[in-house]
């Protein structure tokens, strides 16, 4: 609650700073300074007690997203892209707004602050669409991600019991998981978001459709990474300023974002491990032929699979057991190996059937009676569905 | 209703939860009814107005060891009209059965036998990290609407623990819905007349033992040798027949045999040790560790056929003995 309001108050007050031109970078850098400063408090001093330097070790409650929405008003208001706001409690509600405070997706201060300025309208169009978009998410949510979350814990809890099998097939369900976890939860926050008349962007669109490291992040975690690519891989220079420098910018911001999603060194090292993949990505040429389709979706998605295997992994000595274990693997069931090579590739196959189709407008724009009839399928499938142990969403930890 | 998006939200939500209740009411409850073994013992415990009546407490080895049916013959011939019924669990022990304890006392049967084993008392069965919840889970869950646990019995359990076997009714019908699949399966192997064995049905507690007729060699089961004075098996046992006995019930308790060459195994100070718990109960205590020979047993402590012939006589002449001797 400390955060919250400090993050708020400052930031209101440095935006209306920045605004009037005088000493604008003073206000910026104060601004940063303070949101930065607090979340590193909050959210590293864990890292550094476990190094031996014991602070405080607690966490508030999305600390990172509100901290990060926070930044994005003060930024765009620098960047002349928006004018601040006049009215704390319309300030407040941005920051602390309800069905994102927990697990994103992280807003910009632009588009909730211009729609709060508008009349907020809430058709049955709006009610019809956001509903469908919670009931998506909790299938989502509970079917898939909560019922592969035992498989996963009992491999992860001490991967050293297992050999390659296990461990491929664990990474396989903690990639799927997380995508359905995250996902849900974000379906979850921007259908509740639009019953109270706001409308956000998705904050996915099948990533692991995506056929090289830059396309997975144009589409995982969308408000994440866009944040990262306008407010600082931009800033740093981008890829304006020569090929070392655009490299430097990439590992940089992706260390800063594996940084973001907690203090332990798995996620310094996935961040860094994405940073080289997109100088790699820059580095190597890749065929845009359609019959190398398959091959390029299937190496990306090995490669976005075994960064899960770095991201889900509790410490550095299951984590070296884990990457010999998926790199080199032993005692594969050749049968189960074709099965599951045939299963990808249909997958893949299918790709424009599944991503050209926008089920949630279809469905959210069904005639009452059918959508009637989604709703009690839907609803049954949720309470069905719904684990005895229900998991908390993974991204509410960050 | 105007808005037709409402009306449909309206609609849904009551439909679905007619379906939810008429899913859950239709079929699941009547297969836990017609499968769960704890729901059956809880509704037998309620509703069960006979007034001579026997149970007989254990595990798998009272399981396969003690007919009900032939121990309630015997006594009938020998002109004590009983009726008995073994209440056994496969793989139980005194620290999850205490959680009947209450229901177990208000349904006033005249004498509990307790077949106890050495393993009860070892780190097999009592070994904190273990933490029973698997098992409590399976036997409770489903009747923890119901269950009694006085404060000595709480304190026995970690919170965990008493959330697994206490539960309140809007919980315990959430908790239901996992078992949606196998009462649909076993609605529809019984609409195909099909025999499900992996779903037995529970007729009643007071029936003939399906017969076990192998004979094999013992087989490698961990030696169990420690009774030590924190054991809350120890703890559970001693407090469930100093409450029965409270309660007026006559309480006998009869060591189960083992294959001679298991028994081997356990040492004399075991043995003394677990000998001394069984008489600082209080209760009539009859060991037949050895009764039984080699010839008489499928494994560690499981009898065959012929085994179960002798001890079920035995049994039923010890209730007897019991019965007559016993303070009016």
């Amino acid at each position: 609650m400390f955060s919250l309001v400090f993050v708020t108050v400052l930031t209101f007050y440095c935006g209306r700073l920045i605004y009037d031109k005088n000493n604008r970078k003073l206000y910026l850098v104060l601004a940063l300074l303070g949101c930065l400063g607090q979340l590193s408090f909050f959210k590293y001093s864990g890292f550094l007690a476990l190094q031996g330097v014991s602070i405080f070790t607690f966490l508030a409650l999305g600390l990172s997203y509100f901290t990060f929405m926070a930044l994005s008003y003060v930024f765009d208001i620098y960047r002349g892209k928006l004018r601040p706001t006049n009215s704390l409690i319309e300030y407040a509600l941005f920051v602390s707004f309800f069905p994102v405070i927990t697990s994103g997706p992280i807003l910009r201060a632009v588009d909730f602050l211009n729609q709060i300025k508008s009349r907020i309208v809430i058709t049955s169009k709006d009610l019809q669409l956001g509903l469908t978009l919670i009931t998506i998410g909790l299938i989502l949510k509970l079917l898939i991600a909560d019922n592969l979350a035992p498989f996963v814990d009992a491999i992860f809890s001490d991967p050293t019991k297992f050999g390659s099998q296990a461990i491929i097939l664990g990474t396989l369900a903690f990639g799927i998981q997380l995508y359905f976890d995250f996902a849900g939860y974000s379906d979850i926050a921007i259908g509740t978001a639009m019953i109270l008349g706001f409308k956000f962007s998705m904050n996915f669109n099948n990533p692991y459709f995506a056929m090289n490291p830059s396309d997975f992040w144009r589409r995982w975690n969308i408000s994440l990474s866009t944040f990262l690519r306008d407010y600082l891989y931009i800033p740093l220079g981008g890829n304006r300023k020569g090929t070392l420098r655009t490299y430097l910018n990439l590992i940089v911001t992706m260390v800063l974002c594996g940084l973001w999603h907690g203090a332990t060194w798995n996620f310094l090292i996935w961040g860094g491990y994405h940073g080289c993949l997109l100088c790699l990505h820059r580095l190597l040429p890749i065929p845009n032929r359609r019959i190398f389709l398959i091959i390029i979706m299937l190496l990306t998605q090995y490669f976005v699979f075994l960064g899960w295997l770095i991201f889900r992994v509790n410490n550095l000595d299951n984590l070296i057991y884990c990457l010999r274990m998926f790199l080199v693997p032993t005692g594969l069931n050749f049968f189960y190996f074709i099965i599951g090579l045939l299963a990808v590739s249909i997958f893949i196959l299918s790709r424009d059937k599944i991503a050209n189709n926008d089920w949630v407008c279809f469905i959210g724009s069904m005639k009452p009676i059918y959508w009637f009839i989604y709703m009690v399928i839907a609803i049954n499938v949720i309470y069905w569905s719904w684990p005895v142990r229900v998991t908390k969403f993974i991204y509410a930890g960050f | 209703m105007r808005n037709p998006v409402l009306a449909a939200i309206i609609a849904s939500i009551f439909c679905s939860i007619i379906m939810i209740l008429l899913l859950t009411n239709t079929v699941i409850d009547p297969y836990l009814k017609a499968t769960n073994w704890s729901i059956n013992l809880f509704d037998f415990y309620e509703n069960n107005n006979e007034v001579n009546k026997i149970y007989i407490l254990g595990d798998s080895l009272a399981q396969m060891g003690i007919d009900p049916l032939a121990t309630g013959d015997y006594l009938k011939k020998n002109n004590e009209s009983f009726k008995v019924y073994n209440l056994h669990y496969a793989g139980d022990n005194p620290y999850v059965r205490i959680v009947e304890l209450a229901h177990m006392a208000r349904s006033k049967p005249k004498i509990i036998v307790f077949c106890p084993q050495y393993r009860w008392f070892s780190t097999l069965y009592w070994t904190p990290s273990w933490g029973f919840y698997p098992q409590l889970e399976d036997r409770y869950s489903l009747v923890a609407d119901k269950t009694i646990l006085d404060p000595y019995t709480r304190s026995l359990f970690n919170k965990t623990q008493l959330d697994l076997i206490q539960k309140d009714s809007l919980n315990l019908f959430f908790y239901k819905k996992r078992y949606l699949i196998p009462s649909l399966q076993f609605r529809i192997y019984e609409a195909l007349s099909i025999n499900n064995s992996a779903m037995p049905r529970i007729t009643n507690f007071n029936r003939e033992v399906w017969p076990v007729y192998w004979i094999k060699k013992p087989q490698d089961t961990p030696n169990c040798e420690i009774i030590e004075d924190n054991n809350i098996q120890k703890k559970a046992f001693l407090y469930m027949t100093r409450y029965l006995k409270g309660q007026g019930i006559h309480v006998i308790i009869i060591n189960m045999p083992y294959h001679p060459d298991y028994l081997r195994t356990i040492s004399n100070e075991s043995k003394n040790n677990y000998s001394n718990l069984m008489n600082e109960t209080g209760c009539s205590y009859y060991n037949l560790d050895s009764f039984c020979s080699d010839l008489e047993f499928f494994d560690y402590g499981h009898i065959n056929y012929y085994g179960r012939q002798n001890l079920t006589k035995e049994v039923a002449e010890i209730i007897r003995y019991e019965v007559t001797n016993a303070p009016k």
